[in-house]
């Protein structure tokens, strides 16, 4: 990418990007979504709202972005995106895919299989199955689920839809490799890269600062107090619910390649603040040191959002109930953050990172570098990790409680066991229930369980909301001691 | 050659973004939008309403309240006068509209309409069945339906089981958020509207009584719906109303668009329900005498609360015969948006009830479920408790008919065999089967029109009452069309649903879609058809000096020809240019009005149904004892839909039905607190089924009757009666939950079958169980 000029003069910001397979440029007001800016415009209609919260996947877009000289597409929710954030990307919408003459593979299978009927949540769903074909010519039929599980239809009950999927899994299957590209990405919408390396860098506005630097975040941070901003699934949510100030100076951190990263380093894995839910789920270092945060991700949101979120936003939100928070905390995760007063970089334990309800540790245009895990490597003993998560629909919902359970063994002896919990107070909490230096036998009947239930109940305070009644969580607590002790001491035997 | 394409497969302009619901062949920068100022509480005296925040500001283009609707105030479903477009002097629920606010855009309306301030003084609001019973706050005297003597069905019970069942709230979750755009009219006179509603003559109406128009100077068009499931039957009225008030105030184009959270928030849902049942049984389970009341919560306007109670005590005998029956309705009025209509129409309410009464009656007699629910079954010749005869027994025969696609023993064995081993996890089986009257119990709303052309060129083009919002009425009727005329389903045109070319029609309801529009549109056919058949003859004695005999051509595959001359066939767009050049007509309407239907209300007797959709559900579902979570593992349907018009579509009703019916069994939750405020006003916090909850196994056996009913080609409407088959999956979490316990226990668990509720009663059940150990 070009450099380009910082437009500090006008209240619009530049955008310049690709929709489908043609450049457009023009200027924007920086708190515009992509989806109203696909509406007003370029009239393009067949996008559609249904929630305007990123949980319903109406508005579902595929975004390609360059990575590595190759693209690679994703599926995002249009009413939540900020449009200033498609700078330097290939937007595809349903419009580029078809026309009722001449209709992409995709179409074609979801007619013939009768996935549509209203119709108000199709160019949504067609989408979410152009950016997992896009990417995965030969995926598995669990792989259709969870790219689907974030578009809601109230008509077909998904049979459909799920037809759709096993039949274009079955066609490409016969189609040569050599025509598989095309087949999903026609050549009409396919990306020209020399087009987007041309784009220059956006640098933002004064309500809008794109830095792509530390420095220049620094720089952007320096007399003000923005909002500091990653992928802004939940920012948005809140400016919609006018919970934040719509006209709030923004420093978008996105852009930060530098805090992009996952390598290990000292005996721990360190992940960038801004690497996304799904890139750390398809991360191989993650994969093979902390699967469990990979395994989990299915749980957490929808495809959609876990394109945009990053793991350090789930934490710097403060959710009294975030899914990665809970396994972060079990697994004595520290941040490193950097410090706006002192300008220095501190390294925060997450569990004297919540404060209290919606409070942590951060002050104001503080930043969280990246996460670090320590790896537990001992040939003398095994570790396990096990995350348990209930809530009230299988999939894409917040958690009524949630927690993560790290067990190490030595022999028939657990010496030590701390669990997380999510949900149950007002900030997670970690209750250390094996202690190094009183280790337990591995064998525990149902009263010693009960036990460590009630033990771990008496340590907190339970509240009570939409999402679960105290009598509700109390008994969770206690049966996912339980559940995490079954799991962990007893693989396989756990139902 | 034309592209026929689009007629042939009306879902590829789904497919592509390309087809147009409401508003969207407008300029979206270029339309103003109404957004509605709402009451914030419950209850309360309207003191006054200040705009003051929105001084100054050059986007608001105006700020309206009741004295500057220029007609009658008044918007109300069932009974006009009762309901206002903007409250005056009181305010009777949180979301009820006081004002509106015009802006030049839709975030800018939204956000000037709550920066309105709403002064009230609170009164004390009613929000729950118990309250208003209490204070006799109800619509209008209860409702009684009665057959035989309870009192002697009493006297000949060996068991009685008694008990309180309450339903919970369902809201629709159409994906297409309530909204309407407004226009002027042509000349300028009145309006023209495009909106999203299931009917478009009330729409019409009430906007011309809110102008102090006639309805021919409202012109209503709907193509297409995003969802409807009964929320927009009459929730289309309220914001078409906002949007032609707009749009003559302003006298520019309006937008009334809902944001889902408001939607939600200041809408009406499935109502809530509360039973309260005495039923009593014979040695064997045969049910004796069934004494049940049935409390509604209404909220504030009658809507459509009667006639859902009305359907709701109709269809509680669901497929099994009751012989001394008494139920007693109770429609109350509450401080909460009208509750109205919704798929299943107070049949899902009762139908569920019904089975746990089934449920505990069998504990009772310490017999299957299944048992005593073959041994209740109707029998030839039975009467239901409102006097119409059961002519077409088919319950004993679609269950048979499910066990040839399940071994309910083996299942059950299989069933018993997992839980033995599993301890923490237990399967449940839940069989539910269904009979559903088909028809508005209000009987002039049985009728529908339709206005069908042939052109010069032979296309077609037909206009109906019915509006399509995913059920596919237009390519029913389309192929009913089709059929009747002997051409192919793409010379036909369904064009949009609009006043100017129909009038005064119900809504698209009561699974009556296809029977009313179909038929009209079939008579229209028939007449145009009757008239070519006559042109026909005459052209070939013209032609071939064949001597006319009409009733001998026949029309087939886009061809016709005289039965004595089968190798000379002729195009019907022949025959259509022939018949233009020679004076026929070739236009008519349609009108059609479903006979031998019959109901009074007040004496609880009559013919409300034409026929009725029968069919059984049976589900196993999987619970975590440590959770309450369950998932669905096998769904078993089978279906009996008259003559099948499209397999395709059917199936998709009954698919779409059974998965909505699950959410409402199982997960979907909303309740109002003491201030009548809601729990859930989004997708984050009401939860509906996604597609990971699609069961492993599912198995739908579409039947084709063999019998001939009288409807529109023997067909019979499906949108509603599948939506009950979801009830299996509640049946089936009871079943499980009971398994914990050997099914020694009567479950207890209350709607719906939330991981929450089925976790706290296994815990009950598990320390009642302890309890006795001791």
């Amino acid at each position: 990418m070009k450099k380009g000029n910082i437009m500090e003069s006008t209240e619009q910001v530049r955008l310049e990007f690709l929709l489908n397979g043609k450049k457009q440029s023009l200027f924007i007001d920086p708190t515009l979504s992509t989806l109203n800016l696909l509406k007003i415009h370029f009239h393009l209609m067949g996008t559609k709202e249904g929630c305007g919260e990123g949980d319903c996947g109406a508005c579902t877009v595929a975004l390609g972005e360059l990575k590595d000289d190759s693209v690679v597409f994703s599926a995002v929710a249009s009413c939540i995106y900020p449009a200033v954030k498609l700078h330097g990307k290939h937007l595809v919408t349903i419009e580029g895919l078809g026309s009722h003459s001449h209709l992409h593979l995709i179409q074609k299978h979801i007619v013939n299989s009768h996935g549509i009927q209203c119709g108000f949540c199709s160019p949504g769903i067609i989408m979410s199955f152009f950016a997992l074909f896009a990417m995965n010519s030969h995926p598995k039929a669990e792989d259709v689920e969870i790219a689907l599980q974030g578009n809601i239809c109230r008509c077909t009950g998904y049979e459909g839809i799920k037809k759709a999927g096993d039949s274009l899994i079955s066609h490409l299957a016969t189609v040569p490799d050599a025509e598989l590209a095309d087949a999903i990405v026609p050549s009409y919408i396919a990306t020209t890269i020399e087009d987007l390396k041309s784009i220059a860098v956006n640098e933002g506005i004064a309500t809008y600062r794109i830095p792509h630097t530390l420095e220049e975040f620094k720089e952007a941070t320096e007399n003000e107090e923005p909002l500091l901003m990653a992928g802004g699934t939940d920012v948005r949510v809140q400016m919609k619910q006018h919970k934040i100030p719509s006209d709030r100076p923004i420093v978008d951190l996105s852009a930060i390649d530098e805090l992009k990263k996952i390598a290990l380093k000292d005996g721990m894995l360190c992940i960038g603040s801004q690497t996304t839910i799904t890139e750390c789920a398809k991360n191989q270092l993650i994969q093979q040191y902390v699967p469990e945060l990979s395994d989990m991700a299915r749980l957490m949101a929808s495809t959609q959002i876990r394109n945009v979120a990053t793991i350090a936003g789930n934490l710097a939100n403060a959710s009294p109930i975030g899914d990665a928070t809970v396994l972060l905390l079990a697994r004595n995760a520290s941040l490193e953050i950097l410090r706006h007063a002192s300008k220095a970089v501190e390294r925060v334990p997450l569990r004297s990172f919540f404060k209290a309800y919606r409070k942590t540790a951060l002050e104001k245009n503080d930043l969280i570098l990246e996460i670090e895990i320590p790896l537990q490597e001992s040939e003398k003993s095994r570790t396990s990790v096990h995350f348990e998560k209930t809530s009230r629909r299988l999939d894409v919902d917040i958690a009524t409680v949630n927690s993560a359970s790290m067990m190490t063994f030595a022999g028939d002896q657990i010496i030590s066991w701390v669990v997380a919990f999510g949900g149950v107070g007002p900030i997670p909490f970690t209750v250390e229930i094996v202690k190094k230096d009183k280790p337990l036998d591995k064998k525990l009947d149902d009263t010693k369980l009960a036990e460590i239930g009630r033990m771990v109940l008496a340590q907190c305070s339970v509240i009570d909301d939409v999402r679960g009644s105290t009598e509700y969580r109390k008994a969770l607590v206690k049966n996912h001691i339980i559940k995490h002790y079954y799991t962990q001491t007893m693989p396989g035997q756990e139902g | 050659m034309l592209d026929y394409t689009l007629y042939d497969s009306p879902l590829n302009v789904l497919a592509t973004g390309e087809g147009r619901f409401a508003g969207e062949t407008f300029n979206q920068d270029q339309l103003c939008y109404v957004y509605p100022v709402v009451s914030p509480i419950a209850k309360g005296r309207l003191l006054g309403i200040d705009f003051s925040a929105l001084e100054g500001r050059e986007d608001i283009l105006g700020c309206y309240t009741a004295k500057d609707i220029p007609g009658l105030n008044q918007i109300g479903a069932t009974n006009r006068s009762e309901e206002p477009l903007m409250a005056v002097d009181t305010v009777e629920y949180i979301g009820q509209p006081v004002a509106c606010v015009v802006a030049t855009t839709w975030e800018g309306a939204r956000e000037a309409a709550r920066a309105v301030v709403v002064n009230c003084e609170v009164l004390k609001a009613i929000t729950t069945i118990e309250e208003a019973i209490a204070a006799n706050s109800l619509y209008d005297e209860p409702l009684v339906v009665s057959c035989g003597d309870i009192e002697i069905g009493f006297e000949k019970s060996t068991h009685i089981v008694e008990g309180v069942f309450e339903t919970c709230a369902q809201e629709h979750a159409y994906i297409e958020t309530n909204r309407a755009f407004a226009m002027p009219g042509d000349h300028n006179v009145g309006v023209k509207i495009y909106c999203a509603t299931q009917g478009i003559s009330d729409v019409q109406d009430v906007v011309s009584l809110l102008l102090g128009v006639r309805n021919s100077d409202v012109e209503v068009d709907v193509l297409r719906v995003g969802g409807g499931f009964g929320g927009k039957e009459r929730g289309g009225t309220m914001w078409s109303g906002f949007a032609a008030l707009g749009c003559v105030l302003t006298n520019k184009s309006c937008a009334a668009i809902l944001d889902r959270e408001d939607d939600m928030a200041w809408t009406g849902k499935r109502h809530p329900y509360r039973f309260t049942y005495k039923v009593g049984c014979d040695d064997e389970g045969r049910i004796t005498a069934f004494d049940v009341i049935m409390d509604a919560n209404g909220g504030f306007y009658e809507d459509f609360t009667i006639a859902i109670m009305e359907r709701a005590m109709l269809g509680i005998d669901g497929p099994y015969y009751l012989e001394n029956a008494r139920m007693l309705g109770r429609s109350c009025k509450t401080n909460l948006p009208s509750n109205t209509a919704f798929r299943g129409f107070g049949a899902p309410q009762a139908t569920i009830a019904m089975e746990v009464i089934l449920s505990e009656l069998a504990q009772k007699v310490h017999k299957s479920l299944l048992d005593v629910q073959r041994l209740n079954f109707y029998q030839e010749g039975q009467i239901t408790p409102y006097g119409q005869p059961i002519y077409e027994v088919a319950s004993p025969a679609l269950l048979e008919r499910l066990e040839q696609h399940v071994d309910m023993e083996a299942k059950r064995a299989e069933v018993d065999a997992f839980n033995a081993t599993h301890r923490f996890k237990k399967r449940g089986i839940g069989f539910v089967p269904v009979k559903y009257g088909i028809g508005f119990t209000a009987t002039f709303l049985n009728q529908g029109n339709a206005l069908v052309y042939v052109y010069s060129d032979g296309s077609i083009s037909v206009s109906h009452g019915g509006i399509d919002m995913g059920q596919g009425l237009y390519r029913k009727v389309q192929k009913i069309v089709a059929q009747t005329f002997g051409v192919k389903p793409e010379r036909i045109r369904c064009e949009s649903t609009n006043t100017k070319r129909i009038g005064s029609v119900a809504s698209t309801a009561a699974s009556t879609g296809t029977d009313l529009n179909g038929y009209a549109a079939r008579l229209a056919a028939l007449e145009i058809q009757a008239s070519m058949r006559l042109a026909a003859a005459q052209l070939l004695e013209e032609q071939h000096g064949l001597s006319q005999f009409p009733e001998n051509i026949v029309f087939e595959n886009d061809m016709w020809w005289d039965q004595r001359m089968k190798d000379k066939t002729h195009g019907f767009g022949e025959l259509a240019s022939y018949c233009y050049f020679h004076r026929v007509k070739m236009g008519a309407q349609g009108h059609y009005a479903t006979p031998g239907l019959s109901y009074s209300m007040k004496e609880g007797k009559g013919t409300p149904f034409s026929y009725f959709t029968t069919g059984n559900c049976l589900v196993v579902s999987e619970v975590d004892t440590l959770t309450g979570m369950s998932c669905l593992k096998e769904v078993h349907i089978v279906h009996e839909g008259g003559k099948i018009i499209d397999r395709d579509l059917d199936r998709g009703q009954i698919m779409g039905g059974f998965m909505q019916g699950f959410g409402f069994a199982t997960m979907e939750e909303l309740r109002w607190n003491q201030m009548g405020k809601p729990s859930a006003t989004s997708f984050s916090t009401y939860k509906v089924p996604t597609i990971s909850d699609f069961p492993q196994i599912i198995d739908i056996d579409l039947l084709e009757s063999k019998n001939n009913l009288s409807s529109v080609l023997g067909s019979k409407g499906v949108g509603e009666p599948p939506l009950l088959y979801g009830i299996a999956a509640f049946m089936a979490i009871r079943d499980a939950v009971e398994a914990t316990v050997g099914h020694t226990q009567v479950c207890n668990l209350q709607h719906p079958a939330t991981a929450e509720r089925t976790l706290l009663e296994l815990e009950r059940l598990r320390l009642h169980a302890e309890g006795q150990n001791l």
